[in-house]
């Protein structure tokens, strides 16, 4: 079973492992997930780094969808130290 | 007694004798402060002198002073007293003033946050800082200066996440519009780096032989980064990535006219674009806390050799 998730419903920049644990945490029950970065403008690599973990750990595939280059950026950099 | 401290353009380098400069003088004030009826600093450099780590802790230092219950006098020289007095800094220091905004020739922004204020989903907070700072200075459009912006959002978040700071933080962001030279700062009086990595039992042992300089400059490796447990959120169960300060580390070597310095507890790490490396002790003076600032040119475009930097450990399924 697959979701997606449209950031944009949570607002437009997207900068601490907070946020990230507060969003991605709640996700159960998936085994998949698509992050839609649609409208988003920044997105830190800890958040993306937070988002990577909490995922794994409920073994939840992750797939993004519509993140501009920066955040393709930050994205990379967290996957590098996953 | 009464007691009179100078502050000249040699206190307000980012450079190790100005930090040490600086702090020295300060550390005189705490030695003595219960001794002190009247304390007088005289301001004395021209407005463009030194750089805005100076000044952050300036900042920072001279909002400590409201703690205490001696009378303050501040004297200016030179073109400190505009400088100065167009931003209210002295209303500010005594609680007239909340913010420091006024455009001056060089755009300069000063805030004041409480890193032990964040609660979850405190983006908006984080990014509420940063507008007008990112809008005034930065053109998201452009590769180079949104990385910058990521960093400075990756430097503030850490001061949130790590600092444990029960005081307010100070931030300070300026550009020269001549030069094109960015200078980002921000300054808390937390926990520090070591005690940061010390919360973490996995790390303690490794960590607790390190020196001070050690420690700042081991925290922009990769994947060094101190125990989610030490942050306030008790309910971080997964490990940090260590990848914030690592890449602001590679951004500074890869790119022109850049230069990283942090400064927490005894240590100061300093490296720049050119990869000079300089590790100090400050011996007889230390931070409580963490200062982190960063230098950049913003007219310059991102080079590949970043992205690849960022990309190089990535390529997994």
């Amino acid at each position: 079973m697959s979701m997606t998730i449209k950031l944009n419903k949570f607002g437009k920049t997207f900068n601490s492992r907070m946020s990230a644990d507060t969003i991605f945490n709640k996700v159960v029950d998936f085994d998949s997930i698509i992050v839609d970065f649609q409208g988003i403008d920044d997105a830190t690599p800890s958040f993306c780094h937070e988002m990577m973990v909490v995922l794994q750990a409920k073994k939840i595939k992750l797939e993004t969808i519509n993140a501009n280059e920066s955040i393709k950026l930050q994205l990379n950099k967290a996957l590098s130290s996953i | 007694m009464n007691k009179e401290i100078k502050i000249t353009k040699g206190d307000l380098g980012f450079t190790y004798n100005s930090i040490k400069s600086l702090l020295t003088k300060f550390g005189e004030i705490d030695r003595e402060k219960h001794k002190i009826k009247r304390l007088i600093i005289n301001f004395d450099f021209n407005e463009g002198d030194g750089s805005h780590l100076g000044l952050s802790l300036i900042w920072r230092l001279m909002f400590a002073l409201k703690e205490t219950s001696f009378e303050k006098l501040v004297t200016y020289n030179g073109s400190t007293q505009s400088f100065f007095k167009d931003r209210h800094f002295f209303d500010r220091l005594v609680g007239k003033k909340n913010s420091l905004r006024k455009n001056t020739s060089i755009p300069i922004h000063f805030e004041t946050f409480n890193p032990s204020q964040q609660i979850s989903g405190s983006d908006a907070s984080i990014d509420a800082i940063f507008k007008e700072v990112t809008k005034k200075f930065l053109d998201n459009s452009n590769p180079f200066q949104a990385e910058i912006k990521v960093h400075m959002l990756e430097v503030i978040t850490n001061s949130f996440d790590h600092s444990d700071s029960r005081t307010e933080a100070v931030s300070v962001c300026a550009l020269d519009p001549k030069t094109g030279i960015l200078d980002f700062c921000v300054v808390d009086m937390g926990q520090g780096v070591k005690q940061s990595f010390l919360r973490n039992e996995k790390m303690r042992k490794q960590y607790s032989m390190m020196s001070d300089q050690e420690i700042v400059a081991r925290a922009t490796d990769f994947k060094v980064s101190c125990n989610p447990s030490s942050a306030r959120n008790p309910k971080y169960p997964y490990s940090n990535g260590g990848i914030g300060l690592y890449f602001l580390r590679e951004f500074i070597k890869v790119h022109k006219d850049c230069h990283l310095v942090i400064i927490s507890g005894k240590g100061y790490y300093y490296v720049d674009s050119a990869n000079r490396i300089k590790r100090r002790n400050l011996l007889d003076v230390n931070w409580s806390g963490t200062i982190v600032n960063f230098r950049v040119n913003v007219n310059q475009l991102r080079k590949e050799e970043y992205i690849d930097i960022c990309q190089r450990f990535s390529n997994k399924d």
